[in-house]
């Protein structure tokens, strides 16, 4: 479907579609919060019953969700040890019809093999099955853009090296570093000395400076290294490699890949039937410097991680998310990243989602990319610094009149489709600005705020039990969570290990208050700009590492 | 429930059919995370499904009884709590395994002999009446001791206690004389004399002592030979600061009164004219207020009632004036009272008026609350009750809006008297969160408990010396009183101490606020 998926030059009908799309999400939290509130003044005991039976509801997707996370979680430990470009040449074997007999033998106690090599097993005989032709391994090329606007070298330097130092061969990496043109001096310089010292180790290294902004570009990281991209298209038709085989990368400057992450991503590309129809999503984590950041810091964003975790296990209503990967062709033929929105990780899903008709999809990876956790030096700048990029995360919201838009015009992808992911988009942002202050704030106010008839009902005493109850319960999940971050948590060595770790366990406490000054009001801030049109502007994440 | 499983349970073929046959276009390999994810989304909806109007229920008090009459039925509950907690609750003859405070669900209407038992304590005992999806709350239940066990403080003989409410400061006496007159502070736990071993005072006889609520300032009337004095002390000034002001007063006073926010302003009232006595110059301004049949401070604000039924509200100490009352006829017709009026706040806008006979009257219905009798009142403004005794009988006035008559025509509330047989009761102070009445009743103290309506139980176990008053001090929960035989300063502890932490602020300055207006009636009688 041929779809401008911009929110600008819209004739009236549409702009009118988008400004009422737009203020959908802000009035909707809005109307949920305050028509919470009255309703605990005015009728104090519906509010009551509304509490329990959202209490109710939020740990019942707590558990289902903790299921999925610990089913993830068990996936992403399976795949820990396995060996990815061992599994490529088996792929390879397997399809030329020779005898696979690269799977190494098991031991019957070796659970998580066994099911890696199980899994393994089941996706190549249904790769078989699709008749899908294979790609050889040595003809893949990974495309990897660094978009980089005042990271400094320290930042951008690991994130370089963690490329060339993983299974897969650096030699099928082509690094293209984004560069903003109102970089300062410094980083510009830091970038050149940074080519100048791996580019041998790749198959290229590109510093591409974006200099070039037709008017309707923003202030974006999408319109960067949407310029790149271009760059690198006439780079790969000028080299005749073909799009299929190139599969492009955007990472973030302080994304450190993980060793196997190019090998594992191959692989996943090489089985894939439909290959140039997704996306493939790691699981972020944001363990770079996790142990110079603030604790609230901390918990947060292992917290998104957790997301990012349990959302791997819904492939139907997966949405790529930060640094994520996909066919180098699919881009070109979506014609790359919008060039005018913040949200460029998300909107790029989108936009493959809208112009392939619903034919594009996003494969997990159960392999981490490693992040910084906003660490801006003090407590205090941090605090506003997380704010600031949970109010940009929760801009992600900007898609959602583009694509009730798309939805409403298009009647190639199925209604029921149409709807499970608009819904989904919809009720994620929703939940995000609205249950945190229902469940810590608003909950208890019909108790707090009784008037006498109602603080004479059973329900006034019950209620609170019943919530009580249900938070208690809640705790099961926090401790499971407690305990897959702790296996998270990056293996280097560091100062007072047991101490750190103790300290990182008792964090979590912190959860309610986090979860409602540093979650839900800057998602409710994003969504209330948008509803009143104050459209936001890109702003780059302070983070810093420490040596 | 039933019909939930049936529209769900057999999609389940279906699901796992559709996700085996198209799991999800170009990524089969996750079918199985697929079904598994549709499994438990629809374990967890039929899960939802149940819980939900079942939790519902079992919150408005619904559950199902089985057996014969088996179907839905409405409970009702009883919370119970007890100053000190950990009490043994009984409902009937059966021992409830929790102890206070707990709340006992799920209780069928009707009346339960309920029976709260404390080692120690006296035991406490209700019949309580439940009633369908409705909580009856007994939660301020404040166990008396068994046999009281009264702190000594000081020990020396004294006649009297003077309270000078919300200060950490009341005074003793332990003679006639000046130089019997000691500061207590209860906070500190010191005793000190009032006047200094050489002052030439301390012969003088005391005449009259003068407080004012939340004031640490006292005016003291002595009399030495044909000499009259009057000093002005601070109690809370170190070294203590006694001021003579004899010479400020120009007839006998009739009523004193001094806004406890502005100790530098004195108003003296005699034979309806009212002088104003300003500390700071030591000057007076005769007349400051003429015909005047009443007066109290609300806040920074003077009320007074004139002889043409007028209320003005002056405020003070600028003195502009505003009319909120001025009907002759119906002022004629409700004060009554030949007397003096001493006016206080209850309550938001509510004003009482206690005349010298002891008519009360207020600005809100019935309007006339009393013709004759009201020895003394104590108001809980934040909750808009009132403490009212006569010579034998306690009671209280609610003012709530939720006590309001709900008939045609508002009556408002009357007093509702306590069952409780008096004998000559001299003071009334509500206790822990105005759950209970403690009176002194002669030289009887009693601890009145009327949570229940139409339920009191008399707590006749601590006399204390003959024409002696007590003082109450919510703050701390604790009663300071004279020995009957001894007449040392005693201390005994009413309300628990953990108790005190669950007190609002509000409730600790609601509590006492407005006690010393009326207790100063007695202490102007001294």
């Amino acid at each position: 479907m041929k779809f401008s998926y911009s929110k600008e030059n819209l004739g009236f009908r549409e702009r009118l579609l988008q400004r009422c799309f737009e203020i959908l999400p802000g009035l909707t939290s809005w109307s949920i919060l305050l028509g919470m509130i009255v309703l605990c003044f005015i009728k104090p005991l519906f509010a009551a019953l509304f509490v329990i039976a959202f209490d109710l509801y939020w740990i019942l997707r707590l558990f289902y969700v903790t299921i999925f996370l610990s089913l993830a979680y068990f996936r992403l430990a399976s795949e820990e040890s396995t060996d990815w470009m061992s599994r490529i040449r088996s792929v390879e074997r397997s399809c030329a019809g020779k005898q696979d007999s690269a799977a190494p033998p098991l031991h019957f106690w070796s659970l998580r093999r066994r099911i890696s090599q199980w899994i393994f097993q089941r996706e190549v005989r249904q790769f078989l099955r699709s008749g899908v032709k294979i790609i050889d391994a040595k003809d893949i090329l990974h495309l990897v853009i660094l978009p980089v606007s005042k990271e400094k070298r320290e930042i951008l330097e690991p994130s370089v090296l963690s490329l060339s130092g993983g299974s897969f061969p650096a030699k099928q990496i082509l690094v293209a570093i984004a560069l903003e043109d109102y970089a300062g001096g410094d980083v510009k310089k830091a970038v050149r000395e940074i080519q100048a010292l791996y580019a041998d180790r790749f198959f290229d290294f590109r510093v591409i400076p974006h200099t070039a902004k037709p008017p309707e570009e923003a202030r974006v990281k999408g319109a960067n290294i949407t310029f790149a991209a271009k760059e690198m298209t006439r780079y790969f038709s000028d080299q005749k490699i073909p799009f299929e085989n190139v599969i492009v990368s955007c990472f973030d400057a302080d994304t450190v890949a993980d060793p196997n992450y190019f090998a594992c991503l191959t692989y996943q590309y090489l089985i894939c039937p439909k290959r140039t129809r997704a996306s493939f999503q790691p699981i972020p984590v944001y363990n770079n410097n996790i142990w110079q950041a603030p604790g609230f810091a901390r918990v947060l964003e292992m917290g998104s991680s957790f997301f990012q975790l349990a959302e791997a296990t819904n492939p139907e209503k997966l949405v790529t998310f930060s640094s994520h990967s996909m066919s180098f062709k699919a881009l070109v033929e979506t014609d790359y990243w919008p060039v005018d929105m913040i949200s460029d990780d998300s909107s790029i899903f989108w936009k493959s989602f809208i112009h392939f008709d619903g034919d594009y999809r996003v494969v997990p990876l159960y392999v981490t990319v490693s992040m910084d956790t906003v660490d801006s030096g003090s407590w205090r700048k941090t605090a506003v610094n997380i704010y600031k990029q949970k109010r940009r995360w929760a801009w992600g919201i900007e898609n959602f009149p583009i694509l009730m838009r798309a939805f409403l015009k298009t009647k190639k992808i199925p209604l029921v489709d149409r709807f499970r992911l608009g819904f989904k988009l919809f009720e994620g942002h929703i939940a995000w600005a609205t249950w945190a202050f229902i469940l810590t704030v608003i909950g208890w106010l019909p108790a707090i705020f009784a008037g006498r008839e109602f603080s004479q009902s059973v329900l006034y005493y019950t209620a609170p039990r019943i919530s009580g109850l249900i938070f208690n319960l809640s705790s099961f999940a926090l401790l499971i969570t407690i305990l897959f971050s702790m296996g998270l948590l990056p293996r280097k060595r560091i100062r007072f290990p047991i101490l750190k770790r103790i300290l990182f366990t008792f964090q979590w406490l912190l959860l309610p208050v986090i979860f409602v000054f540093l979650s839900a009001l800057p998602a409710l801030d994003a969504q209330t700009r948008l509803m009143f049109g104050r459209y936001m502007e890109f702003w780059i994440t302070d983070k810093r590492r420490r040596r | 429930m039933s019909s939930t499983l049936l529209l769900i349970l057999p999609r389940f073929p279906a699901i796992i059919r559709a996700c085996r046959k198209k799991p999800l276009k170009g990524i089969e390999g996750r079918f199985l995370m697929i079904l598994v994810r549709k499994i438990f989304f629809y374990l967890f909806v039929l899960l939802y499904l149940v819980l939900c109007p079942l939790t519902i229920l079992y919150a408005l008090g619904i559950i199902v009884k089985p057996g014969s009459e088996r179907g839905l039925v409405k409970t009702g509950l009883i919370s119970l709590a007890t100053e000190p907690s950990g009490a043994s609750v009984f409902l009937g003859n059966s021992r409830y395994e929790q102890k206070t405070p707990t709340v006992i669900q799920a209780l069928l209407p009707g009346d339960y002999k309920v029976l709260v038992t404390l080692a120690g304590f006296k035991p406490w005992n209700q019949i309580i009446p439940v009633k369908p999806e409705t909580a009856s709350v007994y939660e301020k239940i404040l166990l008396v001791p068994e046999l009281p066990d009264p702190e000594t403080l000081v020990a020396k003989p004294f006649e009297d206690i003077i309270s000078l409410p919300d200060t950490p400061y009341f005074l003793l006496q332990s003679g006639r004389q000046a130089g019997d007159l000691f500061v207590y502070n209860w906070k500190d736990e010191k005793l000190r004399p009032l006047l200094r071993a050489q002052n030439r005072l301390r012969d003088a006889r005391v005449e009259e002592i003068i407080t004012v609520s939340e004031s640490t300032a006292v005016l003291i009337h002595l009399t030495l030979g044909h000499d009259e004095y009057r000093l002005w002390m601070d109690l809370a000034k170190k070294p203590l600061t006694r001021d003579n002001i004899t010479n400020l007063f120009l007839e006998k006073p009739q009523w004193i009164r001094w806004n406890q926010g502005d100790e530098e302003s004195i108003l003296a009232c005699h034979k309806g004219v009212l002088d104003l006595i300003d500390l700071k110059t030591k000057t007076v301004k005769p007349s400051y207020l003429t015909n005047i049949r009443g007066a109290g401070f609300v806040d920074n604000d003077l009320y007074v009632l004139d002889e043409s039924y007028r209320i003005k509200k002056i405020d003070f100490p600028s003195g502009r004036e505003t009319i909120l009352f001025q009907d002759p006829d119906k002022g004629d017709l409700w004060f009554t009272d030949k007397g003096f009026y001493n006016i206080f706040e209850a309550g938001k806008d509510l004003l009482l008026f206690l005349g010298e006979r002891g008519e009360l009257l207020s600005n809100r219905l019935p309007h006339i609350l009393s013709r004759k009798g009201i020895k003394g009142i104590e108001e809980a403004p934040k909750h808009e009750r009132v403490l009212v005794w006569e010579e034998k009988r306690v009671g209280w006035l609610d003012f709530s809006e939720n006590q309001r008559d709900a008939g045609l025509f508002e009556t408002g509330p009357g007093p509702v008297w306590l069952p409780y047989e008096g004998k000559d009761i001299q003071q009334a102070f509500w206790v822990h969160k105005n759950s209970h009445i403690l009176v002194l009743d002669a030289d009887n103290i009693a601890v009145l408990d009327f949570q229940a309506e139409g339920y009191f139980d008399r707590e006749n176990w601590i006399q204390v010396k003959h024409a002696s008053a007590v003082v109450y001090n919510e703050e701390n929960g604790e009663l300071y009183f004279l020995d009957h035989n001894t007449g040392y300063l005693m201390r005994l502890r009413l309300v628990p101490q953990e108790a005190l932490l669950g007190l609002t602020l509000g409730e600790k300055n609601g509590k006492n606020g407005r006690q010393s207006s009326k207790t100063q009636d007695a202490e102007l009688s001294l």
